[in-house]
């Protein structure tokens, strides 16, 4: 009798969880058909020679590739500034983000609504226009630039485009959005009647934020700074744009080698790093908050 | 001692007045039940008391001293949420022990008493779970447990028993009756669940829109409702519509309901004869019998319609064109009445109540 229920609740339980998979079956096949073959594809070029007088690719299996990134200092520093940007970007993004899903949830009152919509309309317009607005607004004959003439009476005033912090700038405008949307999701699934129990029980409304409100609404800073990060890393358009050369991100680096270099098996390798430092980066920082004294809100 | 007062406080959401010009006092020690339908504003009450509003108007004092502007945090107030609000991020050890950490309590001694509440609500040894590991009657206890543990001068309960089956619902009644007497805090409780309010508190008091119709101790909430509200909220009545025929001496009077029937009463009227009133008569009080005996009210009924409830019987009947229903206890003895059967219906005139229309 206790072991037929119980099958009857595995069998349930398996009807249920066998739903999502067919749900996401198309997707899957598409992964498979198309994606996964053009990686595979990719990933063995990644061990082949490339002859850099013929301009030609040798079918000998190499690991030249990979230890020609790891031990050239210039592909070095491009991994080290491609992290560190990618860190910073999260970094402001996170905090910034965080207070603006903070005062959207619980000061936006009737106009919630409408200031996450002002948040997404970014979201219309490319990558490469808003990076071209940028130039516009922050370019050496931009408005900023004007003013700041006008107001330090210099004909050189100082830069804020063409180099990291521009990036930066850039790239957190882009990517804010993401981390907005997945914070306000965190927040909005946090019973309102828990920081009031907090505050009930003798917390401040500071301890209340720190010790209940913050603790679980993490998945959402998690997913947030996963998105961001990961964006970050793969980035092209904004380094390239608003990087006036000077700031070499890793994608730009794969689209050089490729398309100006030719040299595929070599993008191949970086394309393959990125993508590895990305997933490594996405499962230890994972397993670490779900270990961590909180891991009981991830689950 | 009087612990804690309302005067005449007013909250308004927008154009919703959801409490208007409430007055309370509630004296140390005491258990008030706060009861009334959804949306009549007991939550509302419970959270300004709890200091989670601001009122629009009034005051709310506690120990004579007017509490308004004191934030939550610094009132000493322990309060069990309707739905518990349980931290779903701390062990239960954490949960009950909030308050203690944010009072500052030394480590050794918040485990001590975390232990002692967990206890006193009869969990022993959850200390390490989460709340989600618990069932509802659990997190109940671990709820009222975190909430008393930090020794507040006043608990507030939230429809503390309203999420658990019936069975466990009566069970946890018994406990907080036995564990308030024990206590002997100032409580202040939530329900629309009459019988939870008449079975815990020592006064109740019924709200309805937004204003409290009766404050009184329970029997006399049942016994003596001062408004057709609280008359139609707690418990059922046989009302009938008649005109004050006759005003006797000691509180006698008679009401005409239809031609040949007329009800006595010894609960006294304060209008004169010929006024339009409302006679209101307990089911429970009135008796089925074969016969005809000599009762203050008796009339000749047919039995319309039986509902058999198990611990209770209820008979349809009409009286001067009045559908009206009798509750009678089931003995076992089944009276031999079916359907369609001719009874008389009798009561004593002590349970004729007379309200005015
Ligand atoms: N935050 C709020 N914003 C707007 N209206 C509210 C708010 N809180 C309560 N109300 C309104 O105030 C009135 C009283 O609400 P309250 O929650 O006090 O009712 P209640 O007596 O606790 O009901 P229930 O038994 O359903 O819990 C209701 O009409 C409700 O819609
Ligand atoms: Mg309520």
């Amino acid at each position: 009798m206790a072991s037929a229920k119980a099958s009857v609740a595995t069998r349930r339980r398996a009807r249920v969880n066998l739903l999502p998979f067919f749900l996401l079956l198309p997707v899957m096949v598409v992964f498979l058909a198309v994606f996964a073959p053009a990686v595979i594809h990719i990933f063995l070029q990644s061990l082949w020679k490339f002859d850099s007088f013929r301009l030609a690719i040798v079918r000998d299996l190499t690991a030249a590739n990979y230890v020609k990134f790891f031990t050239d200092a210039y592909y070095l520093n491009v991994l080290w500034l491609t992290i560190r940007i990618s860190l910073i970007v999260t970094g402001i993004s996170l905090v910034i983000g965080y207070c603006l899903a903070y005062f959207i949830f619980y000061r936006g009152g009737r106009f919630r609504t409408y200031y996450v919509l002002i948040l997404l309309s970014p979201l219309l317009v490319t990558v490469v226009v808003r990076a071209f607005g940028w130039l516009l607004f922050l370019g050496d004959n931009g408005l900023l630039a004007q003013f700041l003439k006008f107001v330090l009476r210099t004909d050189s005033p100082p830069r804020v485009i063409f180099n990291e912090q521009g990036v930066i700038l850039g790239l957190f405008h882009v990517y804010l959005p993401f981390m907005v949307l997945a914070i306000l999701g965190s927040l909005q699934r946090i019973d309102i009647s828990l920081p009031m129990a907090a505050r009930n029980l003798g917390a401040s409304a500071y301890q209340a934020f720190t010790r209940v409100t913050l603790p679980l609404s993490l998945p959402g800073v998690f997913t947030g700074s996963v998105l961001v990060f990961v964006l970050t890393m793969g980035s092209f358009a904004v380094p390239f744009l608003l990087g006036g050369g000077k700031v070499p991100m890793i994608a730009m680096q794969v689209y050089e080698k490729e398309l100006v270099f030719i040299n595929w098996p070599f993008a191949g390798a970086m394309g393959f790093i990125l993508l590895a430092i990305v997933g490594t980066v996405i499962i230890f920082s994972g397993r670490a908050l779900e270990r961590g004294k909180y891991g009981v809100v991830f689950q | 001692m009087i612990h804690v007062e309302l005067q005449s406080v007013r909250k308004t959401f927008g154009s919703v007045v959801a409490v208007n010009g409430v007055n309370l006092s509630i004296e140390k020690g005491e258990t008030l039940a706060l009861l009334g339908p959804s949306g009549c504003g007991k939550t509302t009450t419970l959270n300004m008391i709890a200091g989670f509003l601001d009122l629009d108007d009034g005051n709310i004092l506690i120990n004579g001293k007017v509490i308004n502007n004191v934030p939550p945090n610094k009132r000493n107030v322990g309060m069990v949420f309707q739905n518990y609000a349980l931290f779903p991020h701390l062990r239960v050890y954490d949960n009950v022990g909030f308050g203690l950490q944010m009072r500052k309590v030394p480590k050794a001694e918040i485990t001590e008493k975390v232990k002692r509440a967990l206890d006193m609500v009869r969990l022993p040894g959850v200390e390490e779970r989460y709340p989600k590991q618990l069932s509802g009657g659990q997190q109940q206890r671990v709820a009222l447990a975190r909430a008393l543990v930090f020794n507040p001068d006043i608990l507030l309960l939230d429809e503390p028993l309203s999420n658990l089956d019936a069975k466990l619902r009566e069970e946890m009644r018994l406990e907080l009756m036995d564990l308030r007497r024990r206590l002997g805090i100032t409580s202040i409780f939530v329900t629309h669940d009459q019988e939870e309010a008449l079975v815990l508190s020592d006064r109740v008091a019924v709200m309805n829109a937004g204003v409290i119709e009766q404050l009184a101790i329970p029997t006399e909430i049942y016994e003596k409702p001062k408004t057709g509200f609280v008359a139609s909220f707690i418990g059922e009545f046989n009302k009938m519509a008649g005109e004050v025929a006759e005003i006797g001496s000691g509180g006698a009077v008679k009401v005409k309901i239809a031609e040949g029937v007329v009800i006595k009463s010894n609960q006294g009227y304060g209008g004169k004869v010929g006024d339009k009133v409302q006679v209101m008569i307990r089911p429970e009080r009135m008796r089925l019998s074969l016969q005809a005996t000599a009762s203050d009210n008796s009339f000749p009924v047919k039995v319309e319609k039986i509902a058999y409830l198990g611990m209770v019987i209820r008979y349809y009947i009409t009286i001067g064109g009045v559908r009206c229903v009798v509750f009678v206890a089931n003995r076992g003895d089944r009276l031999n009445i079916a359907t369609g059967a001719d009874v008389h219906v009798e009561w004593d005139n002590e349970h004729s109540l007379i309200a005015g229309l």
